[in-house]
């Protein structure tokens, strides 16, 4: 790509973003203060918003804008763990306030593909899975979550259930490494090896884990497994 | 003089001079190795990991029998294998582990114990524990994690108990509910099978001493904010709070300085030679939370308690699980302060940015990863050892030691001997 190109991509997105300013200064701020964390604010502006009978849809977009750039925070090392662990808390509270229906319906459309994630048998640790969760679904992915100390029956069982493209085994001990060896051996004899792809990270886990368990690849951050889901999914 | 030849004692006072020499930061005869772990020993007994947290005394054979016939330099204390009969009579509800006797904290006889984290303190109890922190514990807190002692909601009120008619009366009165008769069962077996316990862990250190071995450390203690985040608040509740409550957090963070402090003063008096606090950090590291929020929740209650230790003579040696990459600012800024009285031992930190960092003012230890000694060869362990020996032994202050854990749990025997002798073979300073 050539530069005057980038510039012109450039050029085009700040005229978008006056043009949105201007459309409505209080719902630029709305942005603004789930992503500055600002609770009390998020809570004040929604109350308004909800009042003023606007779209939940519509509010449902600048929530997905702002979850977005917070997850950009975290990749670039200005947000960490209360930071996102607070987002998800504001999350909670415009979903509450807007009704269940709409986080149905706000989840199922522009989904980029489908993960399946959990903390392998034996270790319940769930920090580093978390992180991952929310990291996944903020980049637009659907995530389907089993919890932690997961039998290794049960990835094979809801791969075949929720067909997703990827599979993301966690694990903080080193007791996880024989787990997920023992659930993608199992994947494999349910001969479904080769319709997914599979990531792994947590405490312990590195790179020297990949080919002991058999998995594709390995994730230092929840960072990381957003670029292999993109990679694996978006080709 | 060979290994073989050495009496005990001397053997004891030349691994005890290696290790202390190493500590303030000297250049002993060779780069010493300090074998921690959790159930890498009992493992290779050929216990469980529920007998060893039930047969505390077999736990005491095996370490002795698979570590010091390693020729390790300094060995780990029994505490790190938490008596699984005490979890029992105290009704732990904050842990599960292999072998419980309730089911719902059972884990399989093959798992290690593991934290069960929640917000045993709530937010909105803040106000009400800071008016009264030992009552709101003793009556609110314990009884939520503890099921043995939740006869403690009970205890009688302050006010009561200070006139003298209210404790003739209420006093008794709480004698004699059931809760409490539970409770002083459970304070009777307790004290016994700690007395029990106690004995042990003396004889293991005294045969070790026998044996040639001296011990690494003995007390333990934790950050402040961990004290916290563990066992009251939880991460999401102490995280939360940092937005939400960040005056009460500090306030409470703030209380538990001279608890963690005495609690590590106490277990360090039963053994003066040892002189290293063991401190494991759990959400100081990298990507927890930003270097803000760890200088202004984090740091400053660690170093109050670390520099209780140094007072006290000991020295605080922190197990920096995770990343330090982003915190090396601040482990130097403090050991420059107390030049070669404080221990950082590593996991996931770059071990030479840390040598070329810290190393004239603090020893360091580390960090050979659980996943070499695990799932490496050999070769590969010897060919890390050796590089982490040549970028961090210049002019003493390197002790070699796994990651996580130490020598993790599930290592291979043969990984573990290949660290052990390229210690031997390329840390040595002079013959």
């Amino acid at each position: 790509m050539d530069k005057s190109l980038n510039i012109n991509l450039v050029n085009v997105n700040l005229i978008q973003i006056k043009k949105l300013k201007m459309r409505c200064c209080f719902l630029s701020s709305f942005i603004n203060e789930i992503v500055e964390l600002n609770e009390d604010k998020v809570n004040e502006l929604l109350k308004e918003r909800i009042s003023k009978n606007e779209d939940p849809m519509v509010i449902m977009d600048d929530v997905k804008a702002a979850m977005a750039e917070i997850g950009k925070r975290f990749e670039n090392k200005e947000y960490f763990l209360p930071d996102l662990i607070m987002s998800g808390e504001i999350l909670r509270q415009i979903f509450e306030q807007l009704g269940p229906k709409i986080k149905e319906s706000g989840i199922e459309e522009s989904k980029k593909g489908k993960v399946l994630l959990g903390t392998v048998a034996g270790d319940i640790h769930d920090i580093g899975k978390d992180v991952v969760k929310f990291m996944l679904e903020t980049n637009g992915y659907e995530v389907l979550d089993l919890g932690v100390d997961v039998p290794s029956d049960l990835f094979v069982e809801k791969i075949k259930e929720f067909k997703p493209k990827v599979i993301a085994l966690s694990g903080f001990l080193t007791l996880a490494f024989d787990s997920m060896k023992e659930s993608i051996q199992k994947i494999k004899e349910a001969g479904l090896r080769e319709s997914v792809k599979i990531m792994i990270g947590g405490g312990t886990v590195d790179e020297r884990i990949v080919e002991y368990v058999g998995a594709d690849a390995y994730g230092e951050s929840a960072v990381d497994a957003v670029n292999l889901a993109k990679k694996w999914i978006e080709v | 003089m060979g290994i073989s030849e050495k009496k005990p004692r001397e053997l004891y006072k030349e691994r005890y001079e290696r290790v202390m020499t190493t500590l303030s930061l000297k250049e002993p005869d060779r780069v010493p190795i300090a074998a921690s772990v959790m159930f890498y020993p009992t493992d290779q007994y050929g216990m469980s990991k529920k007998e060893a947290m039930y047969d505390i005394e077999k736990t005491a054979e095996a370490f002795k029998e698979v570590l010091t016939a390693l020729n390790v330099d300094a060995m780990p204390p029994l505490l790190n294998i938490w008596p699984g009969k005490l979890l029992d009579i105290l009704g732990a509800k904050v842990f599960k582990w292999p072998g419980a006797a309730n089911e719902n904290y059972r884990l399989d006889d093959d798992l290690p114990f593991q934290f069960l984290e929640g917000e045993y303190l709530k937010a909105e109890e803040y106000e009400k524990l800071f008016e009264d922190p030992t009552g709101f514990i003793l009556r609110t807190v314990i009884p939520r994690q503890f099921e043995a002692l939740e006869g403690f909601s009970e205890f009688p009120e302050f006010s009561t108990l200070a006139s003298g008619l209210g404790i003739m009366f209420s006093l008794p009165l709480y004698g004699i509910m059931p809760g409490t008769k539970k409770i002083n069962e459970t304070l009777k077996t307790a004290a016994e099978f700690f007395m029990k316990y106690v004995s042990t862990t003396n004889n293991y250190v005294n045969s070790l001493k026998k044996m040639g071995f001296p011990l690494f450390n003995s007390a333990i203690s934790l950050a402040p904010f961990d004290a916290v985040s563990d066992m009251l608040r939880g991460m999401r509740g102490s995280m939360l709070d940092m937005y939400r409550h960040p005056e009460e957090l500090k306030k409470l963070t703030n209380v538990f300085i001279e608890g963690s402090l005495n609690a590590g003063l106490q277990m360090a008096q039963t053994t003066p030679k040892v002189k290293v606090v063991f401190m494991p950090l759990h959400r100081g590291a990298d990507g927890f939370m930003s270097n803000e929020q760890f200088e202004e929740f984090y740091w400053p209650g660690l170093i109050s308690v670390m520099e209780g230790f140094i007072k006290h003579n000991l020295i605080p040696g922190l197990f920096l699980e995770g990343g330090y990459n982003e915190r090396l600012e601040y482990l130097m800024e403090f050991a420059q302060k107390h030049k070669g009285k404080v221990l950082y031992w590593f996991d996931k930190t770059d071990m030479a940015k840390a040598k070329e960092m810290l190393g004239d003012y603090a020893c360091i230890k580390g960090n050979v990863p659980g996943s070499l000694l695990v799932a490496g060869t050999p070769l590969q362990v010897e060919n890390y050892v050796r590089k982490t020996i040549e970028t961090c032994k210049d002019g003493g202050g390197y002790i070699v030691d796994g990651g996580i854990a130490g020598i993790a749990d599930g290592a291979r025997p043969e990984n573990v001997k290949a660290m052990v002798d390229a210690t031997f073979k390329f840390g040595v300073y002079r013959k």
